[in-house]
């Protein structure tokens, strides 16, 4: 298992015709532990996580991993370095068995280079790694089913299961809760502390009973600008979070 | 999807390619009916298996892209095409200028000579293509100037006259010979079958080869969720350039198989239509499956060649079938079967390929 | 020499006119609905015929505007019947059915008219002939009546997608389409409309080209990637992309023939490589729209 990776921003903004969704957040996210950003609709939590992981050009500031600068690079060198996203809305294939998901995810990082006459199946070490992490996110008993045909709550396991697969040092999961049960949400909860280990977890959540139970810490985002990062306790304790969030909080 | 033992699906391949002949209809195969006086061609039930196999060639590299890759190039026949001149020209040599420069060449009977010039050249133009279409296009955009593009071999082959014949193309290609088998043992249209259906198997093989490889899965998984497969890590333009690439070398293959086959080659090779053709051949037989391209093939011209007898507007036949498949059977031949062993008639429209909700964000 | 660089400049204008038609016909069905129609060139070829076939029995004027209603109304029939049951699919499905159709379009136009070109009848007096400007002698059909009825066409087309409430639906485009429907509006039905107004647009092109190109079968396929090109050149689903690509490569494929005739056809694929290289999403195309 990897240990954690640092993120650092200085200065990060993303304007969108005008709108300054995310404006000169300077953030630094150290390595290990979980650490959740929260906010009202419209703070700009979902693009600073596109401008995280790749998906989004910031129009202003630079993102460091580490020592290493990575503003402009593509969504999958990042994946390669060790920056996994998982998505808001479960972005899996579909028509591609349970376990070839998880395959591709574990291949992907394997060597860099596609075997190309050397027929997958014979490639053991990582469809015994596949298997290893099907294990962990409790789908083996799927494994043969198209993705598409699972339940709600199992694609979304899945959906953490290609992040894990590609055995990250920062996992960035997006809303990773988004939409289920009270038994999901307890399930992936344990799956999510289950693959912390030593890496660095970044969250994005609304669920905050969730959020106060699992952070090690919290930064709150508000109009593109983060407003405080403390412990639970802190953050509960904020005169401006309060106001923010008008009663949000337990 | 992936068959459980691979040599007996290649063994059954190759028996039954070994069969094919024995199951073309007798008759004339009248290749080009309007082309009027270019290329009539009286042929024995032979030839029809021969074509077959050449436009299997051709309908497996465009499978490669559009049935595992997820992206339809509606030009593929400029790869044909290039394979094809550029064998018909390495065969009887050439004498033009280019601006400034004189360019010659005698000719030579070495096949597979020839066909190394034709791989090379058409490698090198589908990478440069794919360089500039990849990054910048996908989905219809990246159809329709895959189809531009293979307009412009088109008017160069028949503007060209100099360099390839213009619109008669390239007439009196020799048949190769084989070293260790009689001098003109290619000329007789068995003989040739055989030596095109070894060529055809060992493509099948190769193609059989990519398509169960880490390379065909990545590749699949790009049809399915790009953008998802980029944030696995996959640098998935390489992969999309690499796919064009090696999809372009098997039209390659089958035009140099048809430059010595017809022993002629002239721009329709490369036009609208041949691109079209093979799309069709393709969805007919089924885009997802391995055996499809060739089936489609079979299917294809069985039928032109029982209604190019009978109606003179048989085009029109090709079209309402190819309309009807699209609608109601768009996963093909192979997919129609397989749906109807399964699940019955209704599931054979349900299951369609493609639909949109499996297509998210690219 | 000047003489002859005016007569390529103005032939291009025509067919630059006739190009730009086509052109956004094809443009307003890409951009509202993200489908390509393959049969767009097979419209083009049938307003082209029909107006051969009417005009001798309505007139020049009626047959024109016959011909494009016509094909308008055929579009609209194309759309219910063969294109809606694809919407659930990607985009490429309407690419290789409309391929078919078109086959199907061009074997029905043989077997109607014949695979050799049929010669226009002949333009009423008051459209044959030429003006005379100074030394050049202006074609009254393809220098004024032509270019007219485009520019009038082309001003009608702009104030329903600019001034009209179907245009507002029409720009917020494929991205918005579920967006608008839950706006209560019947997106159906405007992907309809707007189908057999792209198909008019192309059987008006037809029409209007009848009397001075050969009319033949293979029309359609001839225009068909022409126009897609002029379309990846001005950029998918604009406006004037669809004006300013087609009056570009009308004219400058014209004056190519002064220049280089072997390559007259090349032209248009040249600018589109060109314009490729430096602007992918071609001179006026939004970012994003199909990729």
């Amino acid at each position: 298992m990897s240990s954690g990776g640092s993120l650092r921003t200085e200065g990060l903004t993303r304007t969108f015709a005008g709108f300054r969704a995310v404006g000169d957040v300077t953030l630094e996210i150290p390595e290990g532990g979980v650490r959740t950003i929260i906010g009202p609709n419209g703070a700009g939590k979902t693009t600073l996580f596109n401008l995280l992981s790749g998906l989004l050009a910031p129009t202003a500031g630079r993102i460091f991993y580490g020592d290493l600068e990575i503003t402009s690079l593509a969504p999958y060198r990042r994946a390669r370095l060790g920056i996994a996203r998982s998505f808001q809305i479960t972005n899996i294939f579909g028509k591609l068995s349970v376990f070839e998901n998880v395959r591709l995810a574990v291949a992907a990082v394997y060597d860099g280079k596609a075997n190309f006459l050397f027929p997958s199946r014979s490639m053991r070490d990582v469809n015994e790694t596949a298997e290893r992490v099907l294990g962990d996110i409790g789908l083996s008993a799927a494994a043969g089913e198209p993705a598409e045909t699972l339940s709600h709550g199992d694609q979304r396991r899945l959906e953490i299961g290609l992040v894990l697969a590609t055995d990250p040092r920062i996992l960035l999961l997006d809303e990773p809760l988004a939409g289920m049960s009270p038994t999901e949400t307890q399930e992936t909860v344990d799956l999510i502390g289950r693959i912390g280990g030593g890496r660095t977890i970044v969250l994005v959540e609304h669920d905050i009973d969730v959020v106060m139970r699992i952070s090690t810490s919290i930064a709150v985002m508000q109009a593109g600008q983060i407003l405080a990062i403390g412990t639970p306790q802190e953050i509960r304790e904020n005169e401006a979070v309060r106001r923010a969030y008008l009663g949000d909080l337990a | 999807m992936k068959p459980d033992r691979p040599w007996l699906t290649l063994a059954g391949i190759a028996i039954a390619l070994g069969l094919l002949p024995f199951f073309m209809p007798d008759g004339t195969l009248d290749l080009f009916p309007f082309a009027g006086a270019r290329l009539p061609f009286h042929a024995g039930f032979v030839d029809l298996a021969t074509t077959i196999l050449v436009f299997g060639l051709f309908a497996i590299g465009f499978n490669l892209l559009f049935g595992h890759t997820g992206e339809l190039s509606f030009g593929h026949a400029m790869f044909f095409a290039l394979g094809a001149y550029a064998t018909a020209l390495f065969a009887k040599g050439f004498d033009v200028m280019v601006g400034p420069v004189h360019l010659q060449f005698a000719g030579s009977g070495n096949a597979l000579l020839a066909l190394a010039v034709a791989l090379t050249l058409v490698a090198l133009w589908a990478w440069l293509l794919a360089r500039v279409i990849v990054p910048r296009s996908s989905g219809i955009y990246y159809s329709m100037i895959t189809l531009a593009f293979a307009q412009v071999i088109y008017f160069i082959a028949f503007h060209w006259g100099d360099l390839t014949g213009g619109e008669d193309g390239l007439q009196g290609i020799p048949r190769p010979e084989v070293p260790g088998l009689p001098p003109g043992w290619l000329g007789d249209g068995v003989h040739f079958y055989i030596a095109a259906a070894v060529v055809a198997f060992a493509a099948i093989v190769i193609n059989y080869g990519i398509v169960r490889s880490n390379f065909g899965s990545v590749l699949r998984a790009i049809r399915e969720n790009k953008q998802r497969a980029r944030f696995l890590g996959y640098d998935v333009e390489k992969y999309r350039i690499n796919a064009f690439v090696l999809s372009a070398l098997f039209p390659a293959l089958g035009g140099w198989l048809w430059a010595y086959f017809q022993q002629s080659v002239n721009p329709d090779a490369g036009s609208v239509d041949f691109s079209g053709r093979v799309v069709m051949m393709s969805l007919l037989g089924g885009i997802n499956s391995f055996a499809g391209p060739i089936l489609g093939s079979f299917v294809y011209w069985d039928l032109q060649n029982r209604f190019a007898r009978f109606d003179r507007y048989w085009p029109e036949i090709i079209g309402i079938v190819f309309v009807f498949v699209v609608l109601l059977a768009p996963r093909g031949i192979t997919g129609a079967v397989e749906d109807l062993r399964r699940y019955g008639v209704g599931a054979m429209v349900r299951r369609s390929p493609g639909r949109r909700s499996e297509r998210p964000a690219p | 020499m000047l003489h002859e660089i005016a007569d390529q400049v103005f032939n291009g204008i025509t067919l630059g006119m006739l190009y730009i038609l086509v052109a956004l016909g094809l443009n307003v069905i890409l951009g509202l609905m993200g489908v390509i129609n393959f049969s767009h060139g097979s419209f083009f070829m049938l307003g082209a015929y029909v107006a051969y076939t009417l005009a001798p029995h309505v007139g020049f004027f009626p047959s024109l505007l016959l011909a494009a209603a016509i094909i308008g109304v055929l579009g609209m029939l194309f759309e219910i019947f063969l294109i809606r049951p694809l919407y659930g699919r990607i985009p490429e499905y309407a690419l290789l059915l409309t391929y078919g159709t078109a086959l199907i379009f061009e074997q029905v136009a043989r077997r109607i008219w014949g695979d050799d070109a049929v010669r226009y009848p002949g333009l009423p007096d008051w459209l044959a002939g030429s003006v005379n400007v100074g030394s050049y002698a202006f074609p009254v059909y393809k220098d004024v009546f032509l270019v007219a009825v485009t520019v009038v066409i082309l001003t009608a087309v702009w104030l329903i997608i600019n001034r009209t409430n179907i245009g507002v639906i029409i720009r917020a485009g494929t991205r918005d389409a579920e967006m608008v429907e839950v706006l209560g509006i019947n997106m159906p039905f405007t992907f309809t409309l707007v189908f057999g107004l792209g198909s008019f647009l192309a059987g008006l092109a037809g029409a209007l080209a009848a009397p001075v190109y050969a009319i033949i079968p293979n029309l359609a396929s001839q225009w068909i990637v022409l126009t897609f090109v002029i379309v990846i050149v001005g950029g998918i689903g604009s406006f004037w992309g669809a004006v300013v690509g087609g009056l570009a490569i009308g004219i400058l494929s014209s004056l190519m023939e002064l220049v280089f005739p072997p390559a007259v056809e090349l032209t248009g694929f040249i600018i589109m490589g060109l314009v490729l290289l430096v602007r992918p999403r071609g001179l006026f195309g939004v970012e994003g729209l199909f990729e």
